[in-house]
């Protein structure tokens, strides 16, 4: 092959490689052919009357849609209504531009042309376009595009005559009454003219109209069926749809009303509801249904003029300021200038006017009340009052009638304006009233749900802790759950400090001092004094768990010397476990010291004066687990005469008693004794009644009284034990073993009366002191440990002989003549009498 | 005779609630803060007038 040939070839080829590469470069799939398209986007409807024709254009920008399409149907979706339907399709466009909104105008449209009624938006999606078109007639029509620009344009014939009618709308910019509709102008067909009227109101006005500010008002209506015209002259007309008022004056009744009664032969106009009712169906009168009936308001909103309404809306702005003012001044009168306090006096005055105390209750306490219980309620009455003060005020000004007369149209201004200030001030003294009420209910709920919990825990520590304010005073003796305080400011009484009325955590005493509420609090910060008799109370009362221990015996049995040896040994014991013991008061402090220094000195005890009893209190431990020990000690004589009896009030609320015996007392011990040791009997100084008398006397009032002895301990004392063991009697250790002793020596009833009456009767050998060779210790203690331990205040056992005894000034009782030597004794209880007589034993 | 401090603490609050109230309640009426929803009804109630009188607030 020649070298052009082959040249000629291979471009050839080339030129077919790169034709070829072209081609399926121009190759696009169809898809993305579709997708880079143009979508023809309707930007604009008309609608124009030819001679024979009206022409319906649907404008595009971009092509014309290629598939589009215009059909009559039965029935339209939408308000579109008219003789006749048409829908138009247009595939692959869209009436909406880049933003969403849509880019022809108006989804519904009406028109005043004798064939075109309305066109309205039925569907606008990616998928196309539709529109439902209302015509006056089915008539032939026909479909073609046009371009630049890109129109759709769809012409229907109207071969027949019209009549101009007149349908009348609602106006935006009138004002009131009957002058609120406008008349529009519509061709209808003229054998059809009152029909066609309806169709075209129910349309709507068209763009120009809308413009002018006409509307139609539907009420809910969608449209009306079942036009007739009666001989009558009574139009009947049915809507369809709802129906409804909507607060408006004019109603699609209004409007449909006019327009029939333009027609010559139409005098009455009735209209029914979907469900054919009307308020007056017969007669010769108009009717509407009761829903489209306008209300009170309406009508006499609609009787007033714009200028009319714009100086009422004034005035009532005024009146509202009015209002605003008047609340205000009120408000700030009845609060602060002239606020009607209810004092702590008045409260007071107030609870015994509600609720008289009745016989045995105090009087509520004189404190200011918690705000939303009383001056809540105080504070709204004064604000009432002084808002109707100040506004019949407003109506008695300028002072006389006449002058009211006189300036009529102001007057009648001033009337409105005053009558919505009232209301103002109404709404809100209301509002007022009601933020307050509110306010005091939450907050009255939290406090007497937080005073039930705090009332609980002063109860609940009242119960566990066992505590009581006990009046220690002679001729009271009274118990009670918590004790009346004094206010540190006024002195004045406050019995019932409990969280209440009063106040929650604190409350506040008419002369103004913070006084703490719960008596856990009140007990170390306000001074306690008792209930009864208002005498002071021990600090640490009602408070701190508290024990009352009363000793009873005949004279001379050892009741003092009892207790001060049992003081001492407390004190003893409880240093020596290192619990705290103190005297909550200065009389008790005195007392013990005497008490002590007397044990420790060894000097002979002073008789008991007859006078009722002041309770020795000592308080055992500290802090809140601390106990007040009460320790009453009564002469012996108190117990004899029936007189004094009835005073010994401290018995009654013993939680334990303690019975002092004198064994010397006893006509069997101290024949045994006889001519062995007179000088141990004589120094006894025994005890000259019975024994079981004074026991019998106690347990009788107690169980007149109303007091459970079955409930309670007794701690039977055998005193002087010291002597017994000096004049060889040696009492047994336990308790069991010393009431067989008394039962041997012949007091048995005693023994068996204290076991039937008391719930634990326990038999103590007690010496106020200790014979140098006593092998025993008769701790003075004991008793007292064990009552208290049945109260809950446990301490430890005395170490028996460094306790007590060895403390104790031991003395050598010397014998007299006749009497047997080596008699020692270091002490008794003795009288003055006694005392004289114990110091002419000593050497 | 001084009156003690939780009645003043009461008055002043019960006061201050009111006028929050009265305040959102007329912000409310505004279409503003957390009564919002209030604005339809003024809304209405322009409306009715609008309708009925002819007379435009806004």
């Amino acid at each position: 092959m020649r070298l052009p040939q082959i040249i000629a070839r291979r471009l050839l080829a080339a030129v077919l490689v790169t034709a070829a590469a072209g081609l399926s470069s121009l190759a696009v799939p169809p898809a993305r052919a579709l997708a880079s398209a143009p979508v023809p986007v309707l930007i604009a409807i008309h609608a124009i009357h030819y001679r024979e024709f009206n022409r319906l254009i649907f404008q595009f920008a971009g092509p014309v849609p290629v598939h589009r399409s215009a059909y009559y149907v039965p029935r339209l979706p939408g308000s579109a209504g008219g003789s006749a339907r048409l829908m138009v399709t247009f595939s692959a466009a869209r009436g909406y531009n880049a933003h969403g909104q849509t880019a022809y105008g108006p989804a519904e449209r009406s028109y005043a042309l004798p064939g075109v009624i309305q066109v309205a938006t039925v569907q606008d999606d990616q998928t196309g376009i539709s529109f439902g078109v209302a015509l006056a007639r089915r008539e032939p029509l026909s479909v073609f595009a046009l371009a630049r620009p890109s129109r759709v344009v769809i012409d229907v014939r109207t071969p027949y005559p019209t009549v101009l009618v007149r349908d009348y709308f609602a106006s935006s910019g009138s004002v009131g009454g009957q002058s609120v509709i406008l008349p529009a102008s519509r061709p209808v067909l003229p054998w059809a003219a009152a029909p066609g009227a309806l169709q075209r109101l129910f349309a709507g006005p068209t763009q120009d109209e809308l413009a002018r500010g006409m509307r139609f008002v539907a009420s809910g209506a969608t449209g009306f069926t079942g036009l007739t015209i009666g001989g009558g002259g009574v139009a009947r007309v049915r809507l369809t749809g709802g129906c409804s008022s909507s607060a408006s004056a004019v109603t699609v009744a209004t409007e449909i009303e006019s327009t029939l009664r333009q027609f010559p032969q139409v005098r009455w106009v009735k209209i029914y509801d979907a469900a054919g009712h009307t308020e007056q169906p017969s007669g010769h009168t108009d009717s509407i249904p009761a829903c489209l009936k306008p209300s009170t308001a309406q009508l006499l909103a609609a009787r007033f003029k714009g200028p009319g309404i714009l100086a009422l809306l004034i005035i009532a702005g005024l009146g509202i300021l009015a209002g605003l003012v008047l609340s205000v001044l009120s408000i700030v009168g009845g609060l602060a200038l002239r606020a009607d306090t209810i004092t702590p006096s008045a409260y007071l005055a107030e609870r015994i006017k509600a609720k008289p105390a009745e016989t045995g209750q105090f009087e509520p306490d004189t404190a200011w009340p918690f705000y939303p219980f009383r001056q809540a309620r105080a504070d709204l009455a004064r604000i009432e009052a002084e808002r109707r003060a100040r506004y019949r005020k407003m109506w008695t000004w300028p002072f006389h009638p006449i002058i009211w007369i006189i300036l009529a149209p102001v007057s009648a201004a001033a009337i409105i304006c005053i009558l919505v200030a009232g209301l103002t001030t109404v709404v809100i003294a209301a509002l007022f009233a009601l933020v307050t009420w509110t306010c005091a209910a939450i907050i009255g709920a939290a406090f007497v749900v937080t005073a039930i919990l705090l009332r609980g825990a002063d109860k609940a520590w009242h119960t566990g802790m066992r505590t009581e304010a006990s009046c220690p005073h002679p001729q009271c003796y009274h118990v009670t759950a918590w004790p009346a305080y004094k206010c540190p400011g006024c002195q004045a009484l406050h019995r019932d400090i409990r969280p209440g009325r009063l106040g929650l955590f604190t409350r506040r005493c008419q002369c103004g001092t913070l006084l703490p509420t719960m008596v856990l609090r009140a007990a170390w910060h306000l001074d306690a004094v008792c209930q009864r008799c208002e005498e002071p109370l021990r600090l640490g009362s009602a408070a701190l768990r508290d024990v009352r221990i009363p000793i009873f015996g005949d004279t001379s049995a050892g009741k003092t010397r009892f207790l001060y040896a049992a003081l001492d040994s407390l004190i003893d014991t409880t240093q020596r476990a290192g619990i705290a013991f103190s005297f909550p008061d200065e009389n008790s402090r005195d007392e013990a010291a005497l008490a002590l220094d007397v044990i420790r000195s060894g000097h002979d005890t002073v008789k008991t004066p007859a006078a009722l009893p002041t309770a020795l209190t000592c308080r055992v431990g500290t802090g809140a687990s601390g106990a007040l020990v009460h320790l009453f000690d009564a002469a012996g004589e108190s117990f004899r005469g029936a007189e004094m009896h009835d005073s010994l009030g401290f018995l009654d609320h013993g939680h334990g008693l303690v019975y002092v015996l004198d064994p010397f007392s006893v006509g069997s011990v101290r024949d045994r004794m006889t001519g062995h040791n007179a000088v141990a009997i004589r120094l006894a100084h025994a005890a000259a009644g019975d024994p079981e008398t004074a026991y019998g006397e106690v347990v009788s009032r107690l169980r007149d009284s109303g007091v459970e002895a079955g409930q309670q301990r007794l701690a039977v004392i055998i005193s002087k034990a010291d002597l017994l063991t000096v004049g060889g009697l040696e009492l047994p250790e336990d308790s069991g073993g010393i009431a067989d002793w008394l039962m041997q020596a012949g007091v048995h009833n005693l023994v068996l009366s204290a076991r039937r009456d008391f719930a634990e009767v326990r038999y103590f050998a007690v010496a106020s002191l200790v014979a140098e060779d006593a092998g025993r210790s008769y701790d003075p203690g004991a008793p007292v440990r064990w009552l208290l331990s049945s109260r809950g205040v446990r301490l430890p056992a005395a170490d028996p002989l460094a306790a007590h005894g060895m403390r104790i000034t031991r003395r050598r009782i010397r014998p007299g003549p006749g009497e047997q030597a080596g008699a020692e004794h270091s002490g008794t209880e003795h009288s003055g009498t006694e005392q004289s007589e114990t110091a002419k034993a000593q050497p | 005779m001084r009156i003690p401090l939780t009645f003043v603490i009461f008055r002043v609050a019960a006061v201050c609630l009111t006028v929050l109230v009265l305040a959102l309640f007329g912000l409310g009426m505004a279409s503003r803060g957390p009564l919002d929803g209030l604005g339809s009804v003024t809304s209405q109630a322009i409306s009715w007038l609008h309708d009925n009188t002819g007379v435009t607030l806004r």
